[in-house]
């Protein structure tokens, strides 16, 4: 009678090595995000918010660029089904994003499905769809966990001690957010002009909405996101972007 | 300064991130992507750079307005772009653009 051998230890010894791996490949994320969520932290605690309220933003949606816009819609008095209704049009975006990232990962189980689901951002998806081939649940589940850390550890910070930062420094810091975003979308741009046109319409009529209308900064978002969507749509071959 | 008053956080959170929690997961559960139609799938493969376009503008020049120097931003953003053109390391754009909009804001 055939004796099947221990698979375990073997499985372990590659889940930790890959773990391994992708923390060493979510590095960079990991400071930008920490930086980053300092100017979260603050800006949470300068619009009146508890520290309790402020890390379970980042706790529990961990969306960079939707929780900086909740304070700013918070900030106007917006109402509270409103501003979760911007949340969702805002990180719609995930959703291709999530569907990119499960391709690439092996799963082994069912439960990593809904589990690697939750951590999945813009820079992360970045890193992993950068791999060859597929990724293991514990590469990926590296590349989510460390991020998640980062932003948290971040938050915690900015509301704790981010006012004894002198004020040009806080300032400062709020770029290593639009730093990121530049750094992301550069490459797209690489990709020839009805890419920079599509970026190009978005920022323009986003600047126009918000500067010169009274539509607020969660519409005048995703009026300009879709509307530079939609140009991209009649501008780039069908094969550049069959999805 | 609080002009929330009446508004239940918490709630916000919770309701986000239940909403946020279907658009991550749903793709996760799906094995029939290909069955998406062609426009959908185009339509969300260009979104993120029209997102990223606006997401950069006006926001990066309007997040330092209280600073008096919103220009300041350009700075940032051009070395951080020059930073990601030269390297795949997220790190040195982020550090960069830090370093060179705080100097800006130095100036006398």
């Amino acid at each position: 009678m055939a004796v099947k051998k221990p698979e375990r230890p073997v499985d372990a010894a590659a889940g930790s090595r890959d773990f391994k791996r992708g923390l060493k490949d979510a590095l960079p994320i990991i400071f930008g995000y920490f930086s980053a969520s300092i100017a979260f932290g603050l800006l949470a605690r300068n619009s009146s918010l508890s520290l309790w309220e402020t890390q379970s933003f980042s706790l529990f949606t961990f969306t960079g660029a939707a929780q900086f816009m909740a304070l700013n819609l918070i900030n106007s008095g917006v109402s509270g089904p409103q501003i979760v209704l911007a949340y969702g049009l805002l990180n719609l975006r995930y959703m291709l994003m999530s569907a990119a990232v499960a391709k690439k990962v092996n799963f082994t189980r069912f439960f990593q499905r809904p589990l690697l689901a939750f951590g999945v951002t813009d820079e992360n998806f970045a890193v992993t769809t950068s791999n060859e081939g597929q990724v293991s649940p514990a590469y990926q589940g590296a590349v989510e966990l460390g991020p998640w850390v980062g932003w948290n550890l971040g938050t915690l910070s900015g509301w704790l001690f981010g006012s004894i930062l002198p004020e040009s420094l806080s300032a400062a810091m709020v770029a290593s957010l639009y730093a990121l975003f530049i750094a992301l979308l550069l490459p797209d741009l690489k990709k020839g002009m009805p890419w920079i046109l599509t970026a190009a319409l978005a920022a323009g009529v986003n600047t126009v909405l918000n500067l010169w209308s009274s539509l607020g900064s969660g519409w005048s978002f995703v009026i300009a996101m879709m509307t530079g969507t939609i140009l991209g749509m009649f501008l780039i071959p069908t094969d550049k972007a069959a999805g | 300064m609080n002009n929330h008053g009446e508004l239940n956080i918490i709630a916000v959170v919770i309701a986000a991130a239940v909403v946020n929690y279907i658009i991550r997961v749903t793709p996760f559960l799906m094995t029939n992507w290909e069955k998406v139609p062609l426009a959908v799938r185009r339509f969300l493969t260009i979104m993120p750079t029209a997102a990223l376009g606006a997401l950069i503008f006006p926001g990066a020049f309007t997040s330092l307005t209280d600073t008096g120097r919103p220009w300041a931003a350009l700075g940032g953003l051009g070395i951080a772009a020059l930073a990601a053109h030269y390297s795949k390391n997220l790190i040195i754009p982020v550090a960069a653009a830090v370093l060179v909009t705080w100097g800006i804001l130095q100036i006398p």
